[in-house]
């Protein structure tokens, strides 16, 4: 306004500014303080006297203050852009050097679910635990916000500038004196970055690597290439302690391959219904042992053993096997009886924590067999131009390299916390001026020189291959929120030229885009995959030499130093490899095996702890190689003996509010010389730790064994489960039908669709990604340690975990229970406000505003499925729950942000429960009808338009949702299936909605007897006694009845 | 406190050896009012004296602060409650209720004495009820306060709690009539109701008495508000006695109607132990078998305390010690139905139910239960326990504690352990409901209290109807005569002077 007219279009205020009066102007320079010069030469008396009405108008003069508010209206709707309505990305997400393609949700430019991407090789539609959960990070308070440097007077944050001023200061062109330390990555931009540093040193390092795997391909082929194991086309699948289910890189993968040999979903042809076998061998017990159809644990020093063993019973090798017990010998003679009689349709896979030797070992026997196994090459890997080692090896040579360096360089890897202590990794970098790239100010970034905030893969451009090479492009959805940088703009910045994201990806896609144009640049974007982009699979010519010695060196490993000590086990449990430690969603996840949350219990058999004299919840002191942690014992049925679990990544001190001080470190132990295990010694410190285990484990009496005696005698009618010898015969397997006669009209559902689901156990691996996915999409809120100890966890959907036969030698079995909607729901009878009720399509609906939190609906669910809001959990901070709400410090609003708008977020004192994912429901219908406008009324949503966050996510297809009045559903052909039960509804009519397929197993003939001629597993059913051969006994699927109508 | 004066009161036509005889001939009923006290002029004066004396008795200002401060602990705990949430209890899942619901039957339970006593008993023509009466539905008013508390607080939204109300809105919305729970509202509201007004109409003929007695403008004014104009003219005791009857006809399937509407919270549902047919009859026996614990609990102390031996004679007690005794043993019977039932219904679910109760890893809990409930009260087949006033209530306090566990065993032992074992998980109370269930004697005590000092405690013109003066044929000149008195035929010669 200084005497210039301000250009462009004219907005005006009032009439007078129209007019630009001097009175105006007057206005406007009394308003602003820069003219406060006129108090020049006021007395005192003056001063007193305008500070007095000053103080007396200001009550006045708030009432004028309006906030300030930017509105940016569109005078043209962006394309793709509709409030309200979400928008689908595909982008990528890198895990350990594994890409991994997605479809991320964005509602109004908020990331909020993350899924897998159909047509990616890996993921299919389902993600695992870890890549549902990793949005959560995005809206992570603790994340890092600020670049900062150590000073003399200790961290000061500094700002970008000055950390790019600081490396044009300090580095080279070349890179020369520099030494990298990077967490895995495949990505073509990061590789094409990493040439402009030609003279300085990179290394690579990844704690729960599977890089032993091609350390193993190395002395069996010459080659560093990764092992893809074919399990689809496998009818024989071996596990040498690999976690395939869970912790293994390509778990999403094995978990689809393995379940597509494993459908039994046609009961015309049940009499010759084929299934694959899986057996495992493992040092601990995990979900892929509770899947397995035959199910042996040893000692992790005994692997190389057992893998010896199998090589010799398979005729291969020529080394002498060291004897075993008779009864493992006989496990290994079944195997190599079962793999030989399905030549070619059998596969060896070995776990990731395993020896380099044992691997080797695997690939010769996988060689020998012609196992369906592919081995793809990885360029990409900054370890192949300078002779490959593995990453234990790897940061052996960074820790030698580091001292002589002139700046050392972290890259997402948080080696303080995870390498080996012997390597004294948090010495070298405070000795050096290191700069970390994290998102987390963690035990690396507290020690280093420079820390600059690292962008989470949803805020920034980047790209990441794959196993096969198929590349994805990662495009951000969100600004970064602190402004971190990602890990390419980074390099950029450090070579002196900070070049954007966006820039930098597509100059390296020019390379990996087959005929590059702008098209294809958006079809990659659209597809989430760069058309053709994937590798052939090598062809191998194996050194039959070699591949003797690989064998024969399992043969020679020599016994543990230790004989009869207790060996460690470190294995990837919720946390992955502690980069989610800040993550609530995985925190409060329960482990499917032991089902304690926000702890990592050290999980010992019952004969170990009885030797030990300890039970649950104490705490016992593990040391080794000079460190020690104090571990909270929980006794896992069928755990190998002499052997301690514990999950990595807890025990964190000052990361962010959720990790504090959960469960201790086991990286702690760990040194240098240790394999696959660390010898340990147990101590005892007096204490207790409470678990918060969400499937009770003291579930001892006081004075009787009744409630151990009512779980055998029930669990079978639970988990009904069968041999697919007898679902040959019986395609029913004795599940338990009733046709249940009703004294009231039923409900009609014609001419509407009704909402139905089924639930494979057969299928099942209790993998937990539904929960997550669940958790994700619907507001679940995470409650703390406390609250889960209590019995309070908000999970909408769990997986009951039950053993069965004896404790030393048990199998598990993982059920998902989520609400039934039972179609005579207990729950809705008993509400006395009429808070929940059966909706038009079937769905028991819960109505939040109606709720008043009776509790009644929960008491008389016999599933228990109901989860009610004890506290205000969603706007308070998670640690003062027991706070009066108007005392509570406000949860921090970024919280807010990861919330799904279309799903209400629950207040305290409300029931909430499974919804079928409701709003899914209601956008197909709402998509259906726009498109159909002329006979909205009537039309019908079709088949796959609505997947249930839980179906999506499964990697197995065990769940499957959709229109029971549609003939051709999926679901309604699987409601038909003979295997079909409803889980306690012959005893309490429920009838509901969600119906289980039983368990089949495929056991090897005569092998573990002690499993699968229980007779107290077998004797199913109380209620309806079926004698054996009494046909009649047998009623195929579900009788026709208002349900079920016949003709269907 | 200050001697009663008695100076200008009637001799008792009975010497002092009439005092109490219950025990000692049980053959032959001994008076209602005994000593000093069975005339007109000295029931008025020993009933109003409790509450116009200038200073109650020092036992009571102790029982007072002890009870308002744990009334005033009741507050914050609530308040606490009200503004934090639910989960400050030790509700989980599968609990979803614990001491909560435990509290509010256990209240309504020991509300049904009173109307028993006043309702039943009084179409009965059970005329020993007199002298109980007034304090026994005083006590059912305050425990069904405290029981209205319970259903009110321990829902998640508190403050929509009247939702549970069929109030017309413009929503249309109405509660769900199939819900036991809102049959609970419909049965506890009605009973406190007619209880209410059962209780302050048979009091006004006596507010009258406090109100033409009154020296002070003040209870002049309360007590003549209160007493609605009471002239104590023969239509106006006319009327009363149409309207007392009426009532008494109404409150009368409301004391049975209540507690079995009560227990259909959990006999409707399908929990193992709830879910059973027994519990409407059985919850009836149990709470008038509490409810009496309670009047002796509370009849012992105050007859002591304010003077009343005469007009709360161990007659009383004994009588309702007998009560006590039928009603236990027709909870024990249930208690053994139960077992059988559970056997015979061949239900593996109920099986085990009831064998966890009693061997399960809330052992304690049932054994309690069956012992206080079923076993203790048997010891009045024995007349010593009948008449010893601390055997009396130490065995009260006890049926007390068994009938507050066997609510507790119901609905937490049931819950523990109910379908899926993957459900099973333990209770533990919180220290807030701990308080708060002592808070809620604490304001049933202070209720109490202040009853006791400013209401007519008995029921002056009722008892003055059992008095033999009150008989029209009464003639104290001629006792012994067959015929001219009820009393007075049952005494033999030599008893008469």
């Amino acid at each position: 306004m200084n005497g210039e007219k301000p250009k462009g279009k004219l907005y005006w205020r009032s009439l007078d500014e129209l007019a630009d009066k001097p009175e105006f102007r007057a206005f406007v320079e009394r308003e602003f303080p820069a003219h406060a010069s006129e108090w020049f030469g006021a007395s005192r008396r003056a001063f007193l006297k305008v500070m007095g009405a000053s103080m007396a108008l200001a009550g006045l003069a708030s009432c004028r203050r309006w906030p300030e508010e930017n509105l940016a209206p569109y005078s043209h709707r962006p394309a793709n852009r509709m409030e309200g309505v979400p928008v689908h990305y595909a982008s990528a997400y890198e895990l350990g050097g594994m890409g991994h393609g997605i479809v991320a949700v964005s509602y109004d430019g908020r990331p909020i679910k993350v899924d897998g991407n159909p047509s990616h090789p890996l993921t299919g539609r389902s993600a695992d635990i870890f890549l549902q959960a990793s949005v959560l990070n995005v809206w992570d308070p603790d994340r890092s916000r600020h670049v900062t440097a150590q000073t003399k007077s200790g961290t000061e944050t500094q700002d970008w500038q000055k950390f790019t001023a600081y490396v044009k200061q300090h580095v080279k062109p070349n890179g020369e004196g520099i030494v990298f330390l990077s967490e895995a990555s495949r990505s073509p931009t990061v590789a094409a970055l990493r040439k402009r540093f030609g003279a300085a040193k990179w290394f690579e390092w990844e704690p729960m690597s599977c890089d032993n795997q091609r350390a193993g391909a190395l002395a069996a082929f010459g080659r560093p290439l990764r092992a893809v194991p074919r399990l689809d086309a496998a009818d024989v699948i071996v596990s040498i302690d690999a976690d395939l289910f869970f912790a293994e890189p390509l778990s999403i993968k094995f978990n689809a391959d393995w379940a597509k040999g494993r459908m039994l979903r046609d009961n015309d042809h049940a009499a010759t219904a084929r299934m694959n076998r899986l057996y495992v061998v493992e040092s601990g017990f995990t979900i892929t042992g509770s899947t397995a159809d035959h199910r042996r644990g040893v000692r992790p020093s005994q692997i190389p053993g057992v893998v010896a063993a199998l090589a010799a019973a398979l005729g291969q090798g020529n080394a002498k096997v060291a004897t075993l017990d008779p009864s493992m010998q006989a496990f290994i003679n079944a195997i190599a009886a079962d793999v030989k009689a399905s030549a070619g349709k059998a596969v060896f896979v070995a776990g990731s924590r395993q020896s380099p030797d044992v691997h080797a070992a695997v690939a010769a026997i996988n060689a020998a067999i012609n196992a369906p196994v592919d081995y793809y090459a990885d360029p990409e890997d900054p370890r192949a131009e300078q002779g490959w080692t593995p990453h234990s090896e790897h940061i052996k040579a960074f820790a030698q390299a580091a001292p002589s360096a002139d700046l050392v360089v972290v890259i997402g890897a948080n080696p303080v916390l995870t390498a080996p202590r012997d390597l004294k990794i948090d010495e070298i970098l405070r000795s050096k001026s290191a700069i970390h790239l994290g998102q987390y100010v963690d035990e690396t970034a507290r020690e280093c020189l420079w820390h600059i905030p690292q962008a989470h893969y949803l805020e920034a451009w980047g790209d990441v291959r794959t196993f096969d090479g198929t590349v994805s492009i990662a495009q951000p959805l969100i600004e970064p929120l602190f402004g971190g940088k990602s890990t390419i703009e980074f390099l950029s910045a450090l070579s002196g030229q900070d070049e954007a994201g966006y820039d930098l990806v597509r100059a390296t896609a020019k390379e990996y885009i087959p005929g590059y144009s702008e098209w294809n640049w958006k079809q990659a974007l659209f597809n989430g995959v760069v058309a053709n982009s994937a590798r052939a699979a090598e062809k191998l010519s194996p050194n039959v030499a070699n591949l003797t010695a690989a064998i024969s060196r399992v043969a020679t490993v020599p016994a543990p130093a230790g004989g009869e000590g207790y060996e460690l086990a470190l294995y990837t449990g919720m946390l992955y490899d502690g980069r989610f430690a800040n993550n609530g969603w995985l925190m409060e996840l329960p482990d499917p095996m032991n089902r304690c949350a926000w702890d990592n219990p050290l999980l010992v058999s019952p004969n170990t702890a009885k030797k030990l004299n300890v039970d649950s919840d104490q705490v016992l002191k593990i040391s080794a190689n000079g460190n020690d942690i104090e571990a909270t014992v929980y006794i896992l049925p069928g755990h190998p003996d002499n052997v301690l679990s514990l999950a990595v990544g807890y025990g964190r001190k000052g990361l962010g509010t959720i990790a504090e001080e959960v469960g201790c470190d086991g990286y702690a132990l760990k040194s240098t010389k240790d394999g696959s295990y660390i010898p340990v010694q147990v101590g005892y410190t007096g204490k207790v730790n409470p678990l918060a285990c969400v499937q009770q484990h003291h579930m001892m009496d006081l004075i009787s064994d009744l409630g151990k005696k009512r779980m055998e005698a029930e669990v079978p009618l639970l988990v009904v489960e069968g041999t697919l010898e007898e679902y040959r015969k019986n395609s029913s397997l004795g599940t338990r039908k009733v046709v249940s006669l009703s004294m009231f009209n039923e409900r009609s559902y014609e001419h509407v669709h009704k909402w139905g689901m089924a639930i494979d156990l057969t299928v099942c691996t209790g993998c937990s990604a539904c929960v997550v996915a669940c958790t994700s999409e619907n507001n679940v809120p995470v409650v703390g340690k406390a609250m889960v100890y209590k019995g309070r966890e908000m999970h909408w959907i769990r997986i009951d975990r039950y053993f069965k036969h004896n404790a030393d030698d048990p199998q598990a079995v993982h059920q998902p229970v989520t609400c039934m909607h039972c179609e005579n729901a207990p729950c809705e009878e008993v509400c006395p406000v009429a808070a929940t009720t059966h909706s038009a399509e079937g769905i028991n609906m819960m109505t939040y505003n109606r709720c008043i939190g009776t509790r009644y609906c929960s008491n008389n669910c016999p599933y228990k499925v109901r989860r009610f809001n004890f506290f205000d959990y969603n706007t308070g901070e998670m640690a003062t729950h027991y706070t009066p709400n108007i005392l509570r410090p406000d949860i921090d609003d970024l919280y807010k942000m990861s919330k799904n708008p279309q799903v209400t977020v629950r207040m305290r004192g409300v029931m909430e429960k499974c919804t079928y994912c409701v709003q899914r429901i209601e956008n197909a219908r709402i998509k259906v009808r726009a498109e159909n406008r002329d006979h909205a009324d009537t039309v019908m949503i079709p088949e796959g338009m609505v997947v249930t966050a839980c179906q999506q996510a499964c990697p197995t297809n065990a769940i499957v949702f959709g229109n029971l009045n549609d003939p051709n559903a999926r679901v309604t052909k699987l409601h038909a299936l003979n295997q079909n039960y409803g889980l306690l509804d012959p005893e309490l009519n429920t009838k509901p909605r969600t119906l289980y397929l039983a368990k089949v197993r495929n056991p090897a003939e005569g092998l573990d007897p002690q499993w699968y001629d229980d007779e107290r597993w077998r004797s199913k059913g109380f209620f309806f006694e079926e004698k054996p051969g009494e046909e009649g006994a047998e009623k195929p699927g579900t009788p026709p009845g208002p349900d079920n109508p016949p003709g269907e | 406190m200050t001697a009663i004066p008695s100076d200008n009161l009637q001799p008792s036509p009975y010497g002092i050896a009439e005092r109490d005889n219950t025990f000692n001939n049980p053959a032959r009923r001994s008076p209602l009012v005994v000593g000093n006290s069975a005339s007109f002029h000295a029931i008025t004066e020993k009933i109003c004296y409790v509450a116009e004396a200038p200073r109650p008795p020092r036992a009571w200002y102790i029982a007072f602060g002890v009870a308002f401060v744990w009334m005033c602990m009741l507050g914050t705990m609530l308040t606490y409650l009200l503004f934090t949430g639910v989960g400050v209890w030790g509700e989980n899942r599968p609990n979803m209720w614990a001491f909560g619901i435990t509290n509010f039957v256990f209240w309504v339970g020991i509300g049904h004495a009173g109307t028993l006593i006043s309702a039943i008993l009084f179409l009965f023509r059970q005329k020993w009820r007199t002298g109980i009466n007034r304090f026994a539905e005083a006590m059912t008013i305050f425990a069904v306060c405290c029981a209205g508390i319970f259903p009110a607080v321990h829902v998640g939204r508190a403050w929509f709690a009247y939702w549970l109300f069929p109030i017309p809105n413009q929503m249309g919305l109405w509660p769900n009539f199939f819900s036991p729970l809102l049959w609970d509202v419909f049965a506890v509201s009605t009973y406190a109701t007619v209880s209410v007004l059962f209780w302050y109409m048979g009091m006004v003929p006596d507010l009258a008495t406090f109100r033409d007695r009154a020296v002070t403008k003040w209870r002049f004014l309360l007590y003549g508000l209160l007493s609605l104009g009471w002239r104590g003219s023969n239509r106006h005791w006319h009327v009363y006695e149409k309207a007392y009857l009426i009532l008494a006809a109404l409150a009368t399937p409301l004391v049975l109607s209540v507690h079995s509407v009560v227990s259909f919270d959990f006999a409707v549902s399908q929990v193992p132990g709830w879910h059973t047919t027994i519990f409407p009859p059985y919850f009836v026996a149990g709470a008038i078998f509490s409810g009496f614990a309670m009047v002796i609990t509370l009849a012992i102390p105050a007859r002591e305390l304010f003077g009343l031996k005469d007009f709360i004679t161990m007659r009383h007690l004994d009588n309702m010690a007998k009560i006590i005794l039928v009603t236990g043993s027709m909870v024990a019977y249930s208690y053994l139905m139960e077992w059988f039932i559970a056997y015979y219904s061949a239900s593996p679910f109920e099986r085990f139910h009831f064998m966890n109760r009693e061997f399960g890893n809330m052992f304690w809990a049932g054994w309690i239960m069956f012992g206080c409930n079923a076993i203790v009260p048997h010891v009045f087949w024995f007349k010593w326990f009948r008449q010893n006033k601390w055997a009396l209530m130490i065995i009260c306090a006890l049926v007390n504690v068994g009938m507050w566990f066997e609510r507790f065993v119901i609905i937490v032992t049931s819950l523990t352990r109910d379908f899926l074992p993957s459900n099973w998980h333990w209770y533990y109370p919180s220290y807030v409901e701990v308080f708060t269930l002592m808070g809620s004697f604490g304001l049933f005590f202070t209720l109490f209290l202040l009853f006791c000092r400013y209401l007519p405690m008995v029921a002056m013109a009722e008892v003055k109807s059992v008095l033999p003066q009150a008989d029209p044929h009464y003639h104290p000149d001629h006792l012994g005569h067959p015929g001219a008195s009820g009393y007075a035929g049952e005494l033999t010669p030599a008893e008469r002077h």
